[in-house]
């Protein structure tokens, strides 16, 4: 025992680990708040560097890059309507209501402390539950993952700011879009129109930064004020103790759903930001305003999102499966360095798990730390004209559309898709639900199919899976409930 | 009601091009989703058509309280970019774009064409430096270079 602490302690007091988990982190940070730069891109992108690093340096470097890429997205999508990665467009329907009100301090601050209680949630979730959820994990197959992507997109539609009807057309809308490129049982080509960049299908960034960005760029300003409103905020911002107690037991609640949406192998951060922002949505009080600069609409979306990084790692540890495209870039360090993940590692590298689970938890604090630290410097860029901010904002839009592949073709995606946002604001399309099942769109009708196989081209594939039917069916208690509670205040 | 013609339009085409596609599931997919989507866009027009007493009270009531809208100078800049996007290859990101944003800044409101210029291409080569000098991303230097 004495010797297994002994290297773990040798493995966390080395200036190197500081100092590696220290820039992860802070780059992280920086990456995530670059529009066009998603998790999986920044750390592909720091993985040659670690060649040359030990295991331990190495996962540092990287553990603490995805966390911070992660929390990163949340700063631009609060502060210009763009979010920085995917899973961070669910911020934006408070966060950058919030903004607008001249409560950017307030936002930030809530985003960073339900960013540390979803951590720590999905950490305990990670050390102490690993290898029982795991269990549950290898029974995800095609159906269930099926069932997962149309309850995210089922929970998301019911909770609709507008008519439900509208939600369905944009989630319908959502999913035909997924419908372009390779289709990936038969290999055929759709809607392409003999563009080859497009055979992977839509790439998501572009388009999330085109629905929220490039529309609010072409948006003019009505009001004469060319100031935004801001809040002065102290050195180091936290939120007050209302907020706190407010928005507390959303953090808990989509804490425990982030990590177990992060556990399942295949489902990632942005499902699991969508779906606990529906969730908490769906279970909301009167006075609680959604969509207008609602303090838990962001405690949800943060919680789950950080929650979830550690969730993701569970598969990955464990199962020795990634869980989502970073996870399996992880993967690809560990195998490079000699190790294997999978049941064998917590039997013959044991102390090396306990660092990552103390890595896991650092990096988390540090992101938490320097979240907050970045709260003023953040509100500090507010105060300037807010025409040149949103001049910026457009420039910053075009060229992270172009950075993702190098190609002229994304910043076309992201204009037109900014057209659709305007269009879509004008006549009260929500986006939610086209954005949604947009993402989820190819992994719903893959794994349909799949299931369907599987089960001799037969529907009843869900009644022959008890994890799949219980999703579905609390999907559909979702829908039918939020059609009660519309058909009740339309009778009123 | 705009939105969903434009729906009914474009599941129309959709349709229309999946009859051609050779696999049976490949085709399927995007059929159904497009026919659900004309069936219920249809609806919503109905829908609309009825309540849209209901909604002219509500506009009077709320009032259009929304501080951002889509104008004419909108339009101009939605052109503006799309011309944009050809002329990038040609002029290249620097140029193109510090031409961009001073117009987009102007459309904007903002006073003075030098403080416009200096600012669009002040900050397109900023943006140029980091993206291309630290990151390696092959913004286009255009033919002109």
């Amino acid at each position: 025992m004495e010797a297994f602490l002994g290297e773990i302690l040798a493995n966390i007091t080395t200036v190197q680990y500081w100092i590696t988990l220290v820039v992860g982190v802070c780059s992280g940070l920086i990456l995530g708040a670059i529009p066009g730069v998603s998790a999986t891109m920044a750390v592909a992108l720091i993985v040659p560097f670690t060649f040359g690093m030990g295991i331990v340096q190495s996962i540092s470097l990287l553990i603490g890059l995805f966390f911070g890429t992660i929390y990163g997205g949340s700063i631009p999508a609060i502060l210009f309507k763009t979010p920085g990665t995917p899973a961070s467009a669910a911020t934006i329907f408070d966060g950058y209501t919030m903004m607008k009100k001249g409560e950017t301090g307030r936002a930030l601050s809530i985003a960073a402390v339900s960013m540390i209680v979803g951590a720590l949630i999905g950490t305990a979730v990670l050390v102490f539950f690993a290898p029982y959820i795991s269990v549950v994990a290898l029974k995800f197959g095609p159906a269930e993952l099926f069932a997962m992507a149309s309850f995210g997109i089922i929970v998301i539609v019911s909770v609709s700011d507008t008519s439900l009807l509208k939600g369905i057309l944009s989630a319908l809308a959502g999913l035909l879009v997924s419908c372009i490129g390779m289709e990936q049982m038969s290999g055929y080509p759709r809607y392409i129109f003999g563009m080859t960049g497009l055979m992977e299908g839509l790439p998501f960034i572009p388009v999330l930064i085109g629905l929220f960005a490039v529309s609010g760029a072409l948006l003019m300003n009505r009001e004469t004020s060319t100031k935004n409103e801001v809040v002065d905020v102290g050195f180091c911002e936290l939120p007050s103790k209302k907020d706190f107690k407010h928005s507390f037991p959303t953090m808990l609640k989509s804490g425990i759903l982030g990590a177990l949406i992060g556990s399942a192998p295949g489902a990632g951060c942005d499902i699991a930001a969508f779906v606990s922002y529906a969730v908490s949505k769906h279970g909301a009080k009167k006075d609680d305003k959604f969509g207008d600069g609602e303090p838990k609409g962001i405690a949800a979306v943060e919680s789950a999102k950080s929650a979830c990084t550690s969730g993701a790692l569970i598969p990955l540890l464990s199962l020795g499966i990634p869980g989502d495209a970073v996870t399996a870039i992880l993967v690809g360090a560990f195998i490079l360095h000699g190790i294997q993940p999978g049941p064998l590692l917590f039997e013959n590298h044991a102390p090396l798990v306990s660092t990552i689970f103390a890595t896991v938890l650092f990096a988390h604090i540090l992101v938490f730390v320097t979240a907050l630290l970045s709260v003023k410097w953040s509100t500090l860029i507010l105060k300037l004209d807010q025409r040149y901010i949103k001049g910026g904002v457009l420039l910053l839009s075009i060229v992270g559309s172009f950075a993702l592949r190098n190609n002229l073709a994304d910043v076309w995606i992201a204009f037109i898709f900014g057209i659709i946002g305007v269009v879509m604001e004008k006549w009260k399309f929500p986006v939610a639900p086209f954005l949604l099942a947009l993402i989820l769109g190819q992994m719903a009708e893959v794994n349909f199919r799949r299931a369907m196989m599987l089960q001799e081209d037969s529907l009843t594939f869900i009644f022959h899976t008890p994890i799949a039917l219980s999703i579905l069916s609390v999907a559909v208690l979702f829908f039918m409930f939020s059609l009660v509670k519309r058909l009740r205040r339309r009778q009123k | 009601m705009i939105v969903d013609f434009i729906l009914i339009v474009i599941s129309f085409f959709a349709w229309w091009l999946a009859r051609y596609f050779p696999n049976d599931w490949a085709g399927v997919f995007p059929s159904c989703l497009a026919w659900s989507i004309i069936g219920l866009a249809i609806l919503d027009i109905f829908c609309e058509i009825f309540s849209k007493k209901n909604n002219r009270d509500e506009i009077v009531e709320t009032g259009d309280s929304n501080e951002e809208y889509f104008g004419k100078n909108s339009l101009l800049l939605a052109i503006c970019v799309g011309v944009y996007l050809f002329m990038m290859p040609i002029l290249g990101f620097v140029f193109s774009s510090g031409i961009l944003s001073t117009i987009a800044l102007k459309l904007y409101g903002v006073s003075g064409y030098l403080r416009a210029s200096a600012f669009g291409f002040g900050f397109s080569a900023l943006i140029y430096a980091v993206f291309s000098g630290i990151m390696n991303v092959a913004l286009p230097v255009g033919i002109l270079n």
